[in-house]
């Protein structure tokens, strides 16, 4: 998985992951309240700008990313933007279907780009966190600002265990295949079958020998580690403050 | 007298009604490097468990430094602390995405100061040769340097007995080499090291003192010449004799050993058995 590549692998790994976080979270938040299509473009642009120059992110690899969330995107705006239209003359669009006007008005397709923009604005912030900051970084944010640790002890193991799960589901697909465990629909369908049901029973033994391995060492019933020392820059949060405050500034003016 | 670390008394354990452990019964020597040979499922994964306190016998019992081992919280931590199991597949050991954190796991629940977990992962770190890999993600490592950072994350504890089971399986000669030399290296400085495996060689060549299990049972205990001079007992779990001894009982047989040197328990004092030989006949002529 090249996204999480990336989050260990980028120019910004540094940073202390508050300040990330923080800008991450409030423009975020900003995107979605202000609900305005210059804020949205703003922080689309400022967030692509940052994870290329800044970030050391591949500018063809961040293009596809975004690519991922716009067909999704669109199919669900195309929903707002069409609707069933009385008065044909304010229509931009339109057509007759089974009798039924259906097109665009001027007001439909302005709400249905401003949600298409705000959509896509929150996926380039959540897209800033994911590909500047570890996970365990994550976590430990999540935990200084008091998360259940019951919650954040989960999401660090069922983290670590995705890639467990990656490797033995690929190892499984495999040796299926090489025995032609794929040939055809009705073999591929079985294969299925058995990769999935043997997933559990090996998740569920893994499951166990960690706990062996983790009790061997002490465990409690606590996840207690190290966790990475960084340096909060001064110079970086007023910046974000800056950016976040002009934010809403540009939105209350309009 | 000899010092014993670990012993076990008439150890009972079931999984459901099988025995997996049959009345084992083993004195595990302070300082030394102990082998515990014998096939899959034997058992030694079991007894193993019993040693840090992970398994409870159904009967029988085990001692630590020669007090009885106890099974309530601050005991079990104490004999944690004091005796670390590095698993067989790292990745069910590593439950950490950082390699730091993996290390510092075991310090932190011994409730160390911060600093002092600090020093703790730096040692182990440097030990195991992965300070290089601190800030990686576990998942990025190869198989190799999985298996180091787990032996990282119990040298981290400062065990007073290391128990690994089946260390080198997996391994490429170079790595296997490696963690052999460095397990040897902590041996010199006073851990106890226990071990499984399946390489007669290398137990052959390595080891102080060997256990031989089968279906639960401790077949014969005793020095690797004593052990692989037994033919019996090496038929019955299908153990083969190490290389060097097949060797050497062969140019012996012919009479071409110098019969006054020890057993040689590696190639080169095998060498050596027969340049002292040759040289002895030569000088005859």
């Amino acid at each position: 998985m090249l996204i999480d590549k990336y989050a260990y692998y980028n120019r910004l790994l540094n940073v202390h992951p508050i300040e990330k976080f923080l800008y991450a979270i409030l423009t975020l938040l900003l995107c979605l309240f202000l609900n305005s299509a210059t804020i949205s473009i703003t922080i689309i642009i400022l967030n692509s700008v940052i994870l290329v120059y800044k970030a050391g992110i591949k500018a063809d690899f961040y293009l596809k990313l975004l690519l991922i969330p716009v067909s999704f995107l669109f199919i669900g705006t195309a929903t707002i933007a069409f609707n069933v239209i009385t008065h044909q003359e304010k229509a931009l669009l339109c057509f007759n279907i089974f009798n039924f006007n259906i097109g665009i008005t001027q007001s439909s397709f302005i709400q249905a780009q401003n949600i298409f923009l705000k959509a896509f604005g929150s996926v380039s912030c959540l897209y800033f966190l994911a590909l500047t900051t570890p996970m365990v970084d994550i976590v430990s944010v999540l935990r200084k600002l008091k998360f259940p640790e019951l919650f954040l002890e989960l999401m660090s193991l069922v983290y670590r265990l995705i890639f467990i799960f990656i490797k033995i589901a690929g190892r499984i697909h495999t040796s299926q295949s090489s025995r032609l465990g794929y040939y055809g629909i009705k073999n591929s369908f079985k294969s299925m079958g058995y990769l999935i049901s043997s997933l559990f029973l090996l998740s569920y033994k893994k499951a166990d020998d960690l706990y062996t391995a983790l009790e061997a060492r002490g465990y409690t019933g606590k996840l207690n580690v190290l966790e990475k020392q960084y340096k909060l820059s001064k110079k970086r949060i007023a910046f974000i403050m800056v950016f976040e405050i002009s934010l809403i500034f540009l939105g209350v003016i309009k | 007298m000899t010092e014993y670390i670990l012993e076990t008394k008439d150890l009972i354990f079931k999984y459901t009604n099988d025995r997996v452990l049959n009345e084992i019964s083993v004195k595990i020597e302070k300082g030394k490097k102990t082998v515990f040979l014998g096939e899959n499922g034997a058992g030694k994964s079991t007894l193993f468990l019993h040693f840090n306190g992970i398994l409870k016998p159904n009967k029988g019992k085990v001692f630590f430094k020669g007090e009885e081992v106890k099974y309530d919280q601050t005991s079990l931590m104490k004999l944690r602390k004091s005796v670390g199991i590095v698993f067989q597949d790292p990745d069910t050991q590593l439950f950490s995405a950082s390699v730091t954190q993996e290390v510092s796991f075991g310090p932190m629940n011994l409730g160390f100061p911060k600093e002092k977990v600090e020093e703790y992962v730096e040692y182990a770190l440097g030990a195991t040769g992965t300070s290089f890999l601190r800030d990686k993600p576990t998942h990025f490592l190869s198989y190799g340097q999985k298996k180091r950072v787990t032996i990282a994350s119990i040298i981290a504890m400062e065990p007073e007995v290391i128990i690994f089971d089946e260390p080198t399986n997996y391994l490429d000669p170079k790595h296997k080499i490696q963690i052999m030399d460095f397990l040897t290296e902590l041996n010199k400085n006073g851990t106890t090291i226990i071990l499984s495996t399946h390489d007669v060689d290398r137990a052959y060549s390595w080891a102080d003192n060997i256990f031989v299990m089968k279906n639960g049972n401790i077949l014969k205990e005793g020095s690797p010449e004593e052990i692989f001079a037994d033919s019996k007992v090496l038929n019955s779990t299908n153990l083969t004799s190490p290389m060097i001894l097949d060797i050497y009982e062969e140019l012996k047989s012919k009479g071409y050993i110098d019969l006054q040197k020890p057993f040689p328990r590696n190639k080169t004092e095998l060498f050596e058995c027969i340049a002292d030989n040759a040289y002895a006949v030569r000088s005859k002529l």
